[in-house]
Parts: structure tokens; C-alpha cells; sequence
């Protein structure tokens, strides 16, 4: 396993596979913003095998795990090649409309991967009223972002939710990307959004326990539409059991647009 | 639909553009457009100049100042027109007709015809066979056919897609009998289920202008629109264009036999410089063979912009030379159409400015 | 040759393309940087484009436009 050192190593590598494959397969889709980051962090390192390459990611306690292979096949026989399979805990996503993954679900599922989690897209289609009366949602602040991770971390699976780091926590506070509601002091929810051209999307938003039934969660939703009266598309990723959030996002207009995220975990990571 | 000419032929071209030019650059830092993508556009859509008029100009103040300077130089008589077609759609009134308008206003003589014919990008095409029509009876021996529109004064300043684009103007062409044995041929097609795709859609009697119509309305992206505005489906029109016209073109060639090479011009409305480039990628034919650089000096002039290009690209080779040119004409209705025929040489071909 | 990233980036530098599978319905690019981007394509690829393919659906993320280049012969 190398260190990639650049985005050129990256797009060279999968190029490489690229190159007349029969049915590229890819759950790759850096967002070069990120991938500066990750980089700059040493935090992405590369794997090839014939007709496929892997990608890893360090995350808290374990990596993600990217690939690109020629076929499905080429992907089943790559991994099996790979050690690290076997001494690291890794976490993969698979994203498209459910029946097309299949393939790809079965190479790594034969490889020692097994289903954590299920993300569903949702999109707003409707625009109700927010109600605008209750507690004051503002910008965070940098002395929130401990705060803000500790809330993201106990209400979200670490596997499979793209948690942020800290650094990408701090970014974002200073890039005016998180909303939170405080009560004496304390941080009682947060809504942490990425927003480009006419498209935004809800990364996180939590309510800590004791702050629940209070209004806070639809404070922090109406602050979020407020300030995006210009934006067209609204999306968001929320787990498939999460009937609680599934329902309170509807409440906002939201429903699922069809497109699925399997998330799935090796056997390195316990049950 | 074919259609078959005898012995008619254009004898003159006049263009008149109002003397007000706006830069395409300078406008759109309104809409908080950097230089640098107006400099794109430039280059790619030939988005650089346009002429509007001041308000409250009308189009009988262009056609009457045009048909003037016909006068005063001596190339035309106010006896002799026996039929004054005029085309547009930005008319001084519903009533009467602005041919009438103008006539009144030239004393022109009460034994003529006047008929106003609501066309817009197609309009040169479409007059141009009415005025061969007009020219079988026997008493009309000269047509004065006029396309003008004055469109820059029915688009939304807020309205970022269509505004700096519009440009405004008149065409005066004389059209007579031809004394050789001369045949244009025509073809034309319409859909008016497509028709949604360019209007103005309040105005008229089916929603009459109010004080509600006249309100600006965030038409998505950003732009601002009222119903009493022009309103153009872009990508539907551009979609529209690169499917239908090169057909209707091939075809006419092919019903004629007359190959692409034999035709020494394709003189096409002039919507920007992209959509013509592509055309003439469509249907092989050298850049060179079909003009595209009106929009740039001009704007996007509406029925004019064929007598526009004649009076342009062929400003003094038509004075002395004939040319074998296939005419385009495309936009509202849905309409497009397509003329084979010769041209040249004239006794006129200019463009004047009116202040 | 530069990519098809490289080239959007060119035409709306304000913008991440790669963090978009939409490019008009996210706004990230308008009817004016889709004949722009054309433009641009034909030249870097040393094709033509047709005009009939020029339509929204074409142009939504970098896979629609790929796709689409090596339709028209480029090099990819």
C-alpha cells in the first residue's frame, strides 16, 4: 500500500483501469474539494491489482475502502487478493438505484463484506411553511465544533454516515456551513449543510437528547431553509430504518428519490 | 409545402437600425455577469453589439423614415407602390393595421394595397412569397415588402437570456415582375402545437395587459419576466432549429436538383453565431457560405435579419454580380422555411441609421 | 488535452463539479455555459457535436457528457 502524494497518482491509477475495461466498475467519486484535504492529510493510499485498484481512506478507527475494476469480476479477484482485508477494518459504500448493485454486492460480499447499513436519498418535492416562532437558530461558532462532533458522533453510525474530522468540523464552521441552536450555553441541536449553485444538501441534523420535543430540530430546519430562498434542489442521505427521521423530514417535504447507498463492513469489524 | 415562382425578383435593399447601440459586455455587468464569461460569449454566441431603439419608437417611425430616404434619393415613388406588406410583431396598435399607419403618413395613394402580416424570425421568408403572389395580378407591379420589429421595447430588462440579445430594426425590399423567365422555389413548414415555445403571452384578448401582467415574475433561473414580456423557450427553439431546418433545406435542394455547391449563399435568420455554425456543421456547408455575423453588430433583429445579412455580407457584390442564395427563415408560429432563388444585381443594398 | 473537469471548471470556476451528478439542476451550469462548454468540447476533442445533441440530458454530470464525446469520435 502506497501513500497517494497527489491527485495525478489518483487519476493516473484509475485510468490505468480504465483503459479498455469491459464493464468499469467504480464506487469512486472523489469530490476534489475533499480530495486536496485527504491528500494534503496523508490520509488516502493506493492498492493496485490486476484490472482493478483499491483506494483507502483513514477514518477514526478504521478506512474506507474505494475500488475501480475493469468488471465485477476483476473487483472479486483483486480483493481476495488483498491483505489488508484481513488486518484492517474497512467500510465500502455502493450508491446507484437498487438492482443495478447487485453484482457488485455479491463480489464483495464474497469476499468477507457483510451489509451494515442501508442510506436512502431523499429529495424536497414540496416547500411547506416552516414555522418561523422557535428558538433562534444561528451560525456556529469554532468553540462549538467539539460540541457539535461529540452530538454528530452519538447520533450517527461512524461506518456508514461519512462522519466528519475534525479539521473538515472546523472548515466548515468557518465556511458558514453549520447552524446550531444553544440553551444556557449548551449546544441543544446542530445542522451542518453543503450548499453549491442551486443544490444543498443536510449532512447532519441532531437534536441532543435532553433538548428533544422543544422545537429545536424545526428551529434549525427553518433557519436551513431561510437562508437557502434561492435553492432549487434540496437532498439528503438518511438511514433506511430511521422511520423517526424518514418522517420528520417528509414533515419538511422531502421523499425518497429511489437512489440507495449500501454500506458494508468486513468481518475486522465486530457485529 | 412547395410552392412555385415565376418571373419575381428583389430589386432593392434598405435596412434602417436605430442609431442607439448598446455592447453586450456593458449590459450584462447588470445581471452580475463577469467580463470574463461575456467575453466567452462573446466569442461563441457573437454577443457583442446590438441597436435598440429609444423608447416610444414605433416601427411606422422606422418604415416612414426608411421609405423617405427611398424618396429624397430618388430610388423609389410614392405612385408606384401599388402593395405595402408590412411584417411584423410589435405593431403601433391592434387597429389599424401599421401598414395603413404608414401609408397615411407618406400620402400614399388610396389605389394600393396595405396588409400587415404577423410574423417574426420567418417573416422575410413568408413576405417574400406573399409579395410574388401579390405580383401575378396585374395591377400591383411593385411590392414593397417591410419586415420590422422593434422587440427590445416587449423584453424584460431582467431577463437575462433574452434581453441583451434582442436587437431592432426595419428592412424595406422592393420586390417586382422579373422580365427573364425565372423560377423561385419555396418550401414551408408549420406547428402551431409548438407554439408556446415563443410568445407574448399577455396583450392580446386572450389575457388582456393588466396591472397583474405587468408584474415581474422569477420565471426560474434567476430571471425576471412579465406575461406582457417576450418570452423564448431556448433550448427548445435551438433543439427546434437543428432538426427541422437542415431537412427542409436538403429537401428543397433535392426537389430542385440543385446541389449544396451550386448555392453560393444560405442566408439564414440570424439568431447568434453557435446556432448557425452548427447548421452549417449539420449540413456540411463552409462557414463562409453561411454568414453568422449579424447578431454581433446587430442583435438578433427578428424578420429583418435576412435583408440584414443581404444588405451586410453582400453589401456591393449584389450591386454588381448575381448570386444563387437559399433563404432560411425560422421562429415563431412554430415556422420555418426555406426560398431558392437568385439575387442580384440591385439597385440598392444599404443599411442607414435612424435617428 | 485538458478534461472534461478541467474544461467545466474553465467556464464556472466558482464551482466543484465533482461534487455534483447534475449539473443544470444543481445550477451549475445555465443555457448560456452549456453552449460555452460545447464550444470548448468541440475544440479540445477536435469533434463537432451535433446540434441535435445538445440538450440538458447530455450534460447532466461528467458520465453524460464521456458518453456523448465518444458518440461524436473523441478520444477519451
Amino acid at each position: 500500500m502506497t501513500l497517494i502524494q497527489s491527485p495525478a497518482d489518483v487519476f493516473a491509477a484509475v485510468q490505468k483501469v480504465k483503459a479498455g475495461a469491459s464493464a468499469f466498475c467504480t464506487n469512486f467519486f472523489p469530490v476534489e474539494s475533499k480530495l486536496q484535504g485527504w491528500i494534503a492529510r496523508q490520509e488516502l493510499s493506493v492498492e493496485p491489482a490486476a484490472g482493478a485498484v483499491f483506494i483507502f481512506r483513514n477514518d477514526r478507527d478504521f478506512r474506507h475502502l474505494y475500488f475501480c475494476a475493469a468488471n465485477p469480476g476483476a473487483l472479486e479477484q483483486g480483493m481476495a487478493a488483498l491483505p489488508d482485508l484481513k488486518t484492517m477494518r474497512l467500510a465500502t459504500d455502493l450508491v446507484g438505484k437498487d438492482s443495478t448493485l447487485d453484482p457488485l454486492l455479491a463480489a464483495l460480499e464474497k469476499n468477507g463484506f457483510r451489509r451494515h447499513l442501508r442510506l436512502q436519498r431523499l429529495a424536497r418535492i414540496d416547500r411547506p411553511e416552516t414555522a418561523g416562532n422557535g428558538p433562534a437558530a444561528g451560525f456556529a461558532e469554532k468553540a462549538d465544533c467539539p460540541a457539535i462532533l461529540e452530538l454528530i458522533e452519538s447520533s450517527f453510525d461512524r461506518y456508514g454516515e461519512q462522519l466528519p474530522l475534525p479539521y473538515e468540523m472546523e472548515a466548515a464552521i468557518a465556511g458558514r456551513q453549520a447552524l446550531t441552536v444553544k440553551r444556557d450555553d449548551e449546544l441543544a441541536g446542530m445542522l451542518f449543510f453543503e450548499t453549491q449553485g442551486k443544490a444543498s444538501t443536510v449532512r447532519f441534523w441532531a437534536v441532543a437528547e435532553k433538548f428533544r420535543a422543544r422545537g429545536v430540530g424545526s428551529a434549525l430546519m427553518h433557519q436551513y431553509f431561510q437562508i437557502h430562498a434561492a435553492v432549487k434542489r434540496f437532498t439528503l442521505w438518511v438511514d433506511a430504518r430511521n422511520e423517526n427521521a424518514i418522517q420528520k423530514y417528509r414533515h419538511y417535504g422531502y421523499a425518497p428519490d429511489g437512489l440507495i447507498d449500501h454500506v458494508l463492513v468486513n468481518e475486522m469489524i465486530p457485529a | 409545402m412547395n410552392f412555385t415562382f415565376h418571373r419575381k425578383r428583389i430589386t432593392g435593399v434598405l435596412v434602417v437600425v436605430p442609431e442607439n447601440e448598446r455592447s453586450f459586455a456593458e449590459e450584462m455587468k447588470n445581471f452580475n455577469f463577469p467580463e470574463a464569461r461575456s467575453l466567452k460569449l462573446k466569442e461563441v454566441m457573437g454577443f457583442d453589439k446590438r441597436r435598440v431603439v429609444e423608447p416610444g419608437v414605433c416601427v411606422s417611425d422606422l418604415v416612414v423614415f426608411g421609405l423617405e430616404h427611398l424618396f429624397d434619393s430618388g430610388r423609389l415613388k410614392r405612385d408606384e407602390i401599388d402593395a405595402l406588406l408590412l411584417v411584423t410583431q410589435t405593431p403601433d396598435h391592434f387597429v389599424p393595421p401599421t401598414s395603413n399607419i404608414v401609408q397615411g403618413r407618406l400620402r400614399l395613394k388610396p389605389d394600393m394595397l396595405c396588409l400587415d402580416l404577423s410574423q417574426a424570425c420567418a417573416g422575410f421568408v413568408l413576405g417574400l412569397m406573399q409579395a410574388f403572389m401579390l405580383l401575378d395580378q396585374e395591377s400591383i407591379r411593385k411590392v414593397v415588402l417591410v419586415n420590422a420589429d422593434v422587440l427590445s421595447r416587449k423584453a424584460s430588462p431582467k431577463d437575462r437570456n433574452i434581453y441583451p440579445l434582442i436587437g431592432d430594426a426595419a428592412s424595406i425590399v422592393i420586390v417586382e415582375r422579373d422580365p427573364e423567365d425565372s423560377v423561385i422555389h419555396a418550401d414551408l413548414k408549420m406547428d402551431g402545437s409548438r407554439a408556446g415555445a415563443l410568445t407574448i403571452p399577455a396583450g392580446g384578448l386572450r389575457q388582456p395587459s393588466t396591472f397583474e401582467t405587468a408584474i415581474l415574475e422569477d420565471v426560474g433561473d434567476n430571471n425576471l419576466r412579465a406575461k406582457d414580456h417576450l418570452f423564448m423557450d431556448g433550448a427548445a427553439i435551438f433543439n427546434f432549429v437543428q432538426t427541422e431546418v437542415p431537412p427542409l433545406i436538403e429537401g428543397l435542394l433535392a426537389r430542385t436538383g440543385v446541389s449544396k455547391d451550386a448555392v453560393d449563399y444560405f442566408l439564414c435568420h440570424q439568431p447568434n453565431r453557435f446556432m448557425l455554425q452548427k447548421l452549417a456543421e449539420k449540413m456540411k456547408v463552409p462557414y463562409a457560405k453561411m454568414p453568422n455575423s449579424v447578431v454581433e453588430h446587430f442583435g438578433n433583429n427578428s424578420g429583418v435579419s435576412i435583408p440584414t445579412v443581404i444588405a451586410y455580407n453582400l453589401a456591393t457584390r449584389l450591386l454588381q454580380e448575381r448570386v444563387r442564395v437559399c433563404l432560411a427563415g425560422f421562429g415563431a408560429g412554430l415556422t420555418w422555411s426555406a426560398m431558392l432563388l437568385n439575387l442580384g444585381t440591385l439597385s440598392f443594398n444599404a443599411i442607414i441609421e435612424y435617428k | 488535452m485538458k478534461s472534461v473537469v478541467e474544461i467545466l471548471r474553465e467556464i464556472r470556476p466558482e464551482f466543484d463539479f465533482t461534487a455534483s451528478s447534475d449539473f443544470i439542476a444543481d445550477g451549475l451550469l445555465d443555457s448560456f455555459d452549456m453552449v460555452t462548454l460545447v464550444a470548448a468540447l468541440d475544440k479540445n476533442y477536435g469533434v463537432s457535436i451535433p446540434g441535435t445533441d445538445i440538450v440538458p440530458e447530455n450534460f447532466q454530470n461528467r458520465q453524460t457528457i464521456e458518453t456523448l464525446l465518444r458518440k461524436c469520435g473523441a478520444q477519451l
